[in-house]
Parts: C-alpha cells; sequence; structure tokens
C-alpha cells in the first residue's frame, strides 16, 4: 500500500513538482498530503487503531459518547511509536495497557513514513459513510422500533405515501416498508422528508405517549437539523452556534429513542 | 381443613401466575430497549464523529467535498473496468496507471478544449475536435472509456495529432 499508492507523494512533498498553472505561468508545487475520506473501518486498518477507537483524537471507548465539551489530545502516531520503542521493561504492561485504553496498535499506521504529514489530521468527516449510511440509517432503525412500540407504524407508512413532488426532491416511488436496499439518494431525500412524516404519524398522541412522542420528535429534528446545516457551503458564527445547540438537543433527547 | 388448603394453593397459583405475567411483560418492555442499547452500543464510534464536525467546518469550511460517494461510484469504472483490461497480474498497479492514463488524457481533452475558445490560438487538425464540438464532459468520458463509435482505443483516440499553434 505504502510503496505503491503513497511512496511516489514523497519527493513531491520534499523537493515539489512543476506544475502549469491556470495563469500561464509554470509554479514549483510542494503538494502535502492532508485528506484521506474513507470510512470508518478502512480508517481504522490505515491508521492502525481498533474498530471503535477514534483516529483523530485520543478518547478512551467509555468517552466516546461523554461529555462533549471536553478537548482531548490529537493522536500523535509518532509519540506512540517511539514509546513502544524505547520503554522500560518492566513498564512493558502498564504500555500495552495504556494504548489498548487509547485503541491504537503500534507498527500498524500507513501514513506514519510519510514527511510533513500529521496522521492524525489526515481523518475528515464523511457525508456518505458518516451522516447517510451511518446515522441516518441507525436513526431509521431506532425510529422503526419505536413506532412498532407504540403501534404507529401504518400512521407513518400512510404518510410516506402522501407525500408531494417539490423541486429537487424525487417522492419515494416505494412505500417504506418495502425499500430493502437503501441508496444514497434515497437517504438524502429521507432526510428532508423524515421531520414532516414523522410529525405526521405522531400526531395524535393519548395522554400518556404524549411525551414520548414530543422527546422522539425533538431528537429526531435535531439530528436532522445538525445534518442539514453542517452540509450548508458557507458558515457564519449562527449557523456553527445553530450545529452545536441541535447537537446538544440530540444528546438531551436521545434517550428516549436509545 | 382441606377446603382452605385447597383455596390458599388456588390463591397462590394465582398470585404466582400474576408475578411472572407482570415480570413477562417487564421482560418484553425491557427486550426493545435492550436491542436499541446494544445497536446503539456498537455506534459509539459513530455518534462521536459528529463532534468532529464542527471543528472541521471552523477550520476548513464546507464540508460538501468531504464525501466518499464519487469513491464508491468509481468501483465500477476505475478498479472493475481497470481489472478487466489488466493482464490479472499485478493488477492493482495496472489499474492504477489506467486511472492516472485516462485522468491525464481527460485533462488534456479539457485544456484543448478551452484553447480553443481563447482569441489568437489555433487548433490544427479537426478529427479529434470534430468529436470536441458537440462535446460534453459525459461524451469525454465515454470517449475515454472506449464507448465512443469509431474509437475502439485511447490510442487511436490520440492518434489525430491535435496541436495548438499560437496565431
Amino acid at each position: 500500500m505504502f510503496d505503491l499508492v503513497l511512496a511516489p507523494l514523497q519527493p513531491v512533498a520534499q523537493g515539489g513538482t512543476t506544475i502549469d498553472c491556470a495563469n500561464g505561468k509554470t509554479c514549483l508545487c510542494l503538494s502535502i498530503f492532508s485528506a484521506w475520506i474513507a470510512d470508518h473501518a478502512k480508517h481504522a486498518d490505515l491508521q492502525g487503531i481498533g474498530s471503535k477507537s477514534c483516529p483523530k483524537y485520543e478518547v478512551p471507548f467509555e468517552e466516546l459518547i461523554g461529555d462533549r465539551r471536553r478537548i482531548y489530545n490529537t493522536h500523535d502516531y509518532m509519540r506512540h511509536r517511539e514509546q513502544a520503542l524505547r520503554h522500560e521493561p518492566a513498564e512493558a504492561s502498564g504500555m500495552a495497557e495504556y494504548f489498548q485504553r487509547l485503541g491504537v496498535k503500534i507498527g500498524n499506521n500507513v501514513f506514519i513514513g510519510l514527511d510533513q504529514v500529521s496522521p492524525a489530521d489526515l481523518h475528515k468527516p464523511n457525508l456518505l459513510h458518516n451522516i447517510y449510511l451511518g446515522l441516518f440509517k441507525d436513526m431509521m432503525e431506532w425510529v422503526e422500533e419505536f413506532l412498532k412500540k407504540y403501534k404507529q407504524q401504518q400512521a407513518f407508512d400512510d404518510a410516506w405515501k402522501e407525500i408531494p413532488p417539490y423541486p429537487r426532491y424525487s417522492i419515494p416511488k416505494k412505500a417504506y416498508g418495502d425499500i430493502i436496499q437503501w441508496q444514497a439518494k434515497e437517504i438524502r431525500n429521507l432526510g428532508l422528508d423524515i421531520s414532516a412524516v414523522l410529525a405526521s404519524a405522531l400526531r395524535n398522541p393519548d395522554s400518556s405517549q404524549s411525551h414520548h412522542f414530543k422527546s422522539t420528535f425533538k431528537c429526531v429534528s435535531a439530528l436532522v437539523d445538525f445534518f442539514l446545516i453542517a452540509q450548508y457551503p458557507s458558515h457564519t458564527p449562527d449557523t456553527l452556534s445553530h450545529i452545536e445547540s441541535y447537537l446538544q438537543t440530540f444528546h438531551q433527547t436521545k434517550d428516549i429513542v436509545l | 381443613m382441606a377446603d382452605q388448603c385447597a383455596k390458599e394453593v388456588h390463591h397462590r397459583t394465582i398470585a404466582n401466575r400474576r408475578r411472572l405475567a407482570d415480570q413477562e411483560r417487564a421482560q418484553r418492555s425491557n427486550r426493545w430497549g435492550d436491542l436499541i442499547r446494544r445497536e446503539y452500543r456498537d455506534n459509539f464510534i459513530k455518534i462521536h464523529y459528529q463532534t468532529h464536525f464542527a471543528s472541521h467546518l471552523r477550520r476548513f469550511g464546507s464540508i460538501s467535498m468531504c464525501s466518499t460517494e464519487i469513491g464508491e461510484l468509481a468501483h465500477k469504472d476505475h478498479i472493475k473496468d481497470g481489472y478487466s483490461r489488466s493482464n490479472k497480474n499485478d493488477a492493482a498497479r495496472q489499474i492504477l496507471l489506467q486511472y492516472g492514463r485516462q485522468h491525464a488524457l481527460g485533462m488534456w481533452l479539457q485544456t484543448i478544449e478551452e484553447l480553443s475558445k481563447v482569441k489568437g490560438v489555433i487548433v490544427a487538425e479537426h478529427r479529434g475536435m470534430e468529436m470536441l464540438a458537440f462535446s460534453s464532459p459525459s461524451t469525454l468520458r465515454r470517449v475515454l472509456k472506449d464507448r465512443m463509435k469509431n474509437t475502439s482505443t485511447l490510442t487511436e483516440l490520440c492518434q489525430p495529432s491535435i496541436s495548438i499553434i499560437p496565431r
């Protein structure tokens, strides 16, 4: 992997290469490898971490959904490697436990040999796998279970069928239950309509259900709003504060569906 | 005495049955919660990744380019087509080379197309340009993937030696 794909980048990062520029001039470009967009499984393999560890921050497993305001150190894979190589024999077990807690497998990071590259910073959010095929899909499983528990599936299906067409939105061709495999486009559309469909399905709660329905709707709406606003092409301090507040609302209300 | 005993046993069984039914009901309602929590526990990392979004947006701006959608779609075009064209020996290198070549030619064709619009530049040799005159990005892609009539290979496409002459 390193020899085939990454090694040719080394001379370019070190000495640069001449590239014809759009303005007609020739420029000396030092291309620094700065992002690797992939799903979590690939990141886990390439960065040499456990499947339930963060490739960017040193977050122990039990704190992965803990206090979001806490600031964690960014992984320094070079330092990890030096620590693993130069520790005292007496510290071996403590060191192994430390790395296990962080979910780091020493010697398995593919990017560590690259000059001027911080392997931890290569990880970037991934719209398809983190959002659409990740949390949106999970969210729908939670919602399905919730509807089943409160016997509102029929109301949800009826509302799903009645969605009217709208510019830049393609109405679902199948009933909700008939969709076996979700495509990215379908899930993207789902993000646009799920709040309205759920609001319609949960519109007639009895007195015992009222609180649960409201909380579920709030949780799903917060999650959907978070992702929709995160995809804005440009951001202001206001939109960024909205992102924080939607995430906070999701974490405050998630226990109702989880 | 026997009647009293029978009544007591009867009451005990009813109470037991009620207790069992209550337990079963509680178990049933908890099963749903357990199932979801188990799923949720497996998805800790997905929940955690949400916290990366705000800091990424602050540092780098829009995340619209951070999607593997194009890469997933490329499985067919790059990997499957590339593999079928390779001689199956050291296929990974051949797939990468083929993609690199296609990409370079794509850039080359786009450059020629843009230059042909600039005043003061004449693009000589017209066989390729006739095709380019009606071209859209999808046409170019079809040419590069040998899916156009009259061009079966990339070499054939390159044969009309297109040259750019400054006027």
